[in-house]
């Protein structure tokens, strides 16, 4: 496949499977839901650090520090991305399944480990929240899911050759 | 793989520090070639920006709409992620960089103008269309599309020379280890 077709398709596929996601009523029905559930999961892990975490909705708290899981922080945007770019390279439904089950489960669990350090440099290094929420978390949570597609696609690659 | 890891790590910190001293005034440069697009819509005829710290500031000259400000910095973070990827590609194809810079450009363009645009769409009524639209349009382009671009210019410059990606490499380069 021509990388540019890649690229196109790629493209289409991001735009396509984001836009729903857009939708007041989608939103309501899944993200904040997913965003929720997230929550409950980091303050499980907070709590057994002995962080006292209450979670309410999509905040967990603190005392008088909080944070708040929005969009962009749920990791859907790396799953999307994932979907679109998985999908758009030519490979078997199976290799494509594989790859995507494997790849969502592990960005979702470095997505918990964001979220969980995020709310502790935020209740101890305050001053360093909003580098490593829009520069460092980013960077990483964007660069392992790119990283995370390149190994899908050189095992694609190799069974291919088999 | 380590080695590619090490480099994405210091292309990392590199684009880190690129970002945030020259953020300033890459937000400004980015502000003022919005302008033009954003007056072509009659209601920004007379709008302007400023860059204000890490910010944007934008004011209409005749105040015919109110002062507002958009966190410039959150449409030009994936500039990081962009230089990590590039760190790892090892002989880069320069006129493809710069085809890949000037596309990320004017994604940080048409982020800015998408971004005014859903600012006052929602300022003027929440609910409508127009608004919905607009917000869509912004969260697109500021939550998926950030990586998507990062992803798309890297693509472009490390995967677009003919290999597919994970191919063994041409004779001359670094090949894969033997299992």
């Amino acid at each position: 496949m021509k990388p540019v077709r890649f690229l196109i398709r790629f493209a289409i596929l991001l735009a396509v499977l984001y836009v729903p996601l857009t939708l007041q009523s989608v939103d309501t029905a899944v993200i904040v839901p997913f965003s929720r559930a997230i929550a409950v999961v980091s303050a499980a892990i907070l709590n057994a650090l002995g962080q006292h975490v209450t979670v309410s909705g999509v905040i967990l708290a603190a005392g008088s520090h909080a944070v708040s899981i929005q969009n962009g922080c749920n990791g859907i945007e790396a799953v999307v991305f994932l979907i679109a770019a998985i999908l758009a390279f030519p490979a078997t439904w199976r290799q494509r399944l594989i790859g995507l089950v494997a790849a969502i489960a592990l960005i979702q669990l470095l997505n918990l480990v964001r979220v969980v350090t995020l709310f502790l440099i935020n209740r101890y290094k305050p001053d360093l929240f909003e580098l490593f929420h829009l520069a460092i978390w980013q960077t990483v949570i964007g660069g392992s899911a790119i990283a995370l597609f390149y190994v899908w696609t050189t095992r694609v690659h190799v069974a291919k050759r088999a | 793989m380590w080695r590619n890891a090490l480099r994405f790590a210091a292309g990392a910190l590199a684009g880190a520090l690129l970002w945030w001293y020259a953020a300033p005034v890459y937000d400004g440069i980015v502000a003022a070639a919005a302008e033009p697009v954003l007056h072509i819509d009659a209601r920004f005829r007379d709008l302007d920006t400023a860059a204000r710290d890490r910010w944007i500031a934008i004011r209409s000259a005749a105040g015919k709409f109110r002062y507002g400000t958009l966190p410039a910095d959150q449409m030009t973070y994936n500039v990081i992620l962009f230089i990590a990827l590039l760190a790892t590609v090892r002989r880069p194809r320069w006129g493809r960089v710069a085809i890949a810079v000037v596309v990320f450009f004017v994604s940080h363009v048409i982020t800015f103008v998408v971004g005014t645009e859903s600012l006052y769409a929602t300022g003027r009524d929440p609910s409508s269309t127009e608004a919905n639209v607009w917000m869509g349009a912004n969260l697109l382009l500021r939550v998926v599309g950030m990586l998507g671009v990062a992803f798309g210019c890297w693509w472009w410059v490390a995967v677009a020379d003919s290999e597919r990606p994970g191919a063994p490499r041409r004779r001359g380069s670094r090949g894969r280890r033997a299992r």
